[in-house]
């Protein structure tokens, strides 16, 4: 063989650097409803993952928004609270005893109580009234996008988010409404603070609502507490929890986890949410193996005769690996974005779903694995291929 | 010079018991560097057995294969394929070209099982090309091909990893004569570079003239070896 001058190559920098990897694409491409099939596999799959774990995770931030965005070190709740949905009562005089312990700098009440909201139409609907302390503003609403939370100093004066303007009747600040027969006004509005009973959030001061829930002045449910700087946040709480009767105490995010496990557990959702996303992975994977198979079949002369110019093996599964690779790639885009697109229509519904980036990188690692997984079978195959086999 | 490859007593046996086939008995055979050696018999004789256990695909039921004068008993299926890699090129009677690369991408596969970097890759592969002219169908795909086409892809294919032994199996079987006389003239070109060695499973007559040496195979044994000075000697 006499050698060329290099000069005279044509420019084709970039071209099948990776060769195995045009084989991949080759193998795959050859067949292209079987790679269809392939990729609806793999898309429907993620898209399945992608909306059950994007409503675990909705759920999960949703059951614990009003812990997890109160301003409180330590949370005093009546003994056997299990949800933050489902509080007793507390005697007021818990609140001097608590604030007497060294190393607690304040302790602000929160009220939680069902009410029945009177739609301007005359239908009914259940509602949470949040009484909390407008002076300090611990336990208030956040993300407000219309009044602010010193409005609701006003007597009567209540805030909704606007996720359930449709459901409770209600249009526009100012708008007066009923809750359990008494009347409110709407001084503002939130954006998007959800509630997983279905019962929206009706935030008010202490005093409007006690009046509206027609409690004595001295009930609460909720004693929350903020530590002095530098103060040990579990041993504040164990200190409350020995010193003080008839309550528990935990920190903000043991409340919300307790709130959340709760809720999952009893409830089954989590159950049920996490049993969806595995099937998922599973219809993935068995769609995914079982096209990836068939492909490999198809190119077993080619298997065999990479085998006999003494391919390692792992040249060959290789090969198999960038098929899934490819496979997943695409599946993982396509699949992402119709998630995408799920989520961004469920914005305004009152189920959250979420999207942050950790679930879409977490669901990109199980779109991988769940193809590495159905590559092994075809791996194996390859591996027992009979490098004799090509001499006929 | 030390052979290429030593075959010393080798018999090979396919099943066992009363299906037991004895498809090579007791073959002790050399290949030589720069030899053109043609292997021939009838059908079932054992040719195709011979070349695998040649080529380190086979390992023989008895006896001893060497190849550069390193034993390949008790080898694994992967070490065995570390030797192939090194030092066979094989041409099928089926050509084995893959279907969905192009003639260029094919023969860089080879190039590619070896770790070359692409862009020698792609040199070497087009020079392989070049060296069975086909320079210019490098884009094309094996079924734009013709039978003989498709042949000497193979052959740039199992040239590029530079083997210094060529195993070929009736390459020329399913070729019309004149695609044929083309392989023919390609293999006796390789045999006389670089000290390769090429053996050549055939019936091709044309191939009888050029062999080195012809070593015929009947029932498993070698009953027939001659080579070309044995030829000159008897010639009139
Ligand atoms: N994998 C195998 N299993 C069992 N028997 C085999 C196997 N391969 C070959 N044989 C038998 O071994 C004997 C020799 O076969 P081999 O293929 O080496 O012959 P050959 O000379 O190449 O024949 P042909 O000219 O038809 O290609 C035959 O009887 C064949 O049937
Ligand atoms: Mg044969």
């Amino acid at each position: 063989m006499d050698a060329r001058p290099a000069a005279s190559e044509p420019p084709d920098r970039g071209r099948g650097a990776d060769l195995r990897l045009l084989i991949a694409w080759r193998n795959l491409a050859h067949d292209r409803i079987r790679f269809l099939v392939t990729l609806v596999g793999i898309v429907f799959s993620v898209v399945l993952m992608a909306v059950q774990s994007g409503l675990l995770v909705g759920f999960v931030v949703t059951i614990a928004n009003v812990v997890e965005n109160t301003a409180a070190d330590i949370w005093v709740v009546g003994r056997g609270v299990r949800s933050v949905d489902l509080p007793t009562s507390i005697p007021e005089r818990r609140r001097y005893q608590i604030l007497s312990l060294p190393g607690v700098a304040m302790v602000d009440p929160l009220l939680h109580v069902f009410a029945i909201l009177k739609r301007p139409d005359g239908g009914a609907e259940s509602v949470v009234v949040v009484g909390f302390d407008t002076a300090t503003g611990i336990g208030g609403p956040w993300d407000l996008i219309e009044g602010r939370a010193e409005d609701l100093q006003q007597p009567d004066a209540v805030i909704l988010d606007r996720l359930y303007r449709d459901k409770l009747g209600i249009e526009r600040v100012g708008q007066v409404v009923e809750i359990n027969g008494r009347r409110a006004r709407v001084v503002g509005f939130t954006d998007g603070i959800r509630t997983f009973t279905q019962a929206p959030h009706v935030f008010a001061d202490i005093k409007t609502a006690r009046h509206l829930a027609g409690f004595a002045e001295d009930q609460l449910n909720y004693l929350l507490v903020r530590a002095v700087p530098g103060q040990d946040h579990a041993a504040l709480r164990d200190a409350i929890r020995a010193r003080v009767p008839e309550i528990d105490a935990h920190s903000r995010a043991e409340f919300a986890r307790r709130s959340v496990l709760y809720w999952l557990v009893t409830t089954g959702a989590g159950f049920s949410l996490v049993i969806s996303a595995a099937l998922g992975l599973v219809v993935g994977i068995v769609v995914t193996a079982q096209t990836l198979y068939a492909t490999t079949i198809d190119h077993l002369p080619e298997y065999a005769t990479l085998r006999a110019m003494g391919a390692p093996a792992r040249y060959l599964y290789g090969i198999i690996l960038r098929q899934a690779a490819i496979a997943a790639g695409l599946g993982y885009a396509i699949g992402i974005a119709i998630a995408g697109l799920v989520v961004a229509s469920a914005r305004d519904s009152s189920a959250a779903m979420l999207m942050p980036w950790p679930l879409a990188a977490g669901l990109g690692a199980a779109t991988v694995a769940m193809c590495a997984a159905a590559a092994l079978i075809s791996i194996r195959k390859v591996m027992t291929i009979d490098p004799v086999s090509v001499f006929r | 010079m030390s052979a290429l490859v030593e075959i010393a007593d080798a018999s090979m046996v396919y099943g066992a018991g009363e299906a037991a086939v004895h498809a090579l008995r007791g073959v002790s055979l050399e290949i030589r560097r720069g030899e053109l050696l043609m292997l021939m018999g009838p059908s079932g004789s054992g040719k195709t057995t011979l070349l695998q256990v040649a080529g380190a695909l086979r390992a023989p039921s008895a006896g001893e294969v060497r190849v550069h004068g390193q034993s390949l008993h008790g080898l694994t299926q992967a070490g065995r394929g570390a030797i192939r890699l090194r030092h066979f090129g094989f041409v099928f009677q089926s050509y084995n070209l893959f279907p969905t690369l192009t003639t260029q991408e094919n023969v860089e596969v080879a190039l590619d099982l070896r770790a070359t970097a692409p862009a020698a890759r792609q040199r070497r592969a087009r020079e392989a090309l070049d060296a069975v002219g086909l320079a210019d169908r490098g884009g094309a795909y094996p079924a734009q091909l013709s039978g003989g086409q498709k042949q000497r892809v193979a052959i740039a294919r199992a040239l590029a990893g530079q083997p210094d032994i060529v195993l070929a199996d009736e390459p020329t079987a399913a070729l019309d004569s004149e695609s044929g006389k083309r392989i023919v003239a390609l293999l006796v070109a390789i045999a006389a570079e670089r000290g390769r060695g090429v053996v050549v499973v055939t019936h091709d007559p044309r191939i009888l003239d050029a062999a080195d040496r012809i070593v015929r195979i009947e029932d498993g044994r070698i009953v027939h070896t001659e080579t070309r000075r044995d030829r000159q000697d008897t010639a009139p």
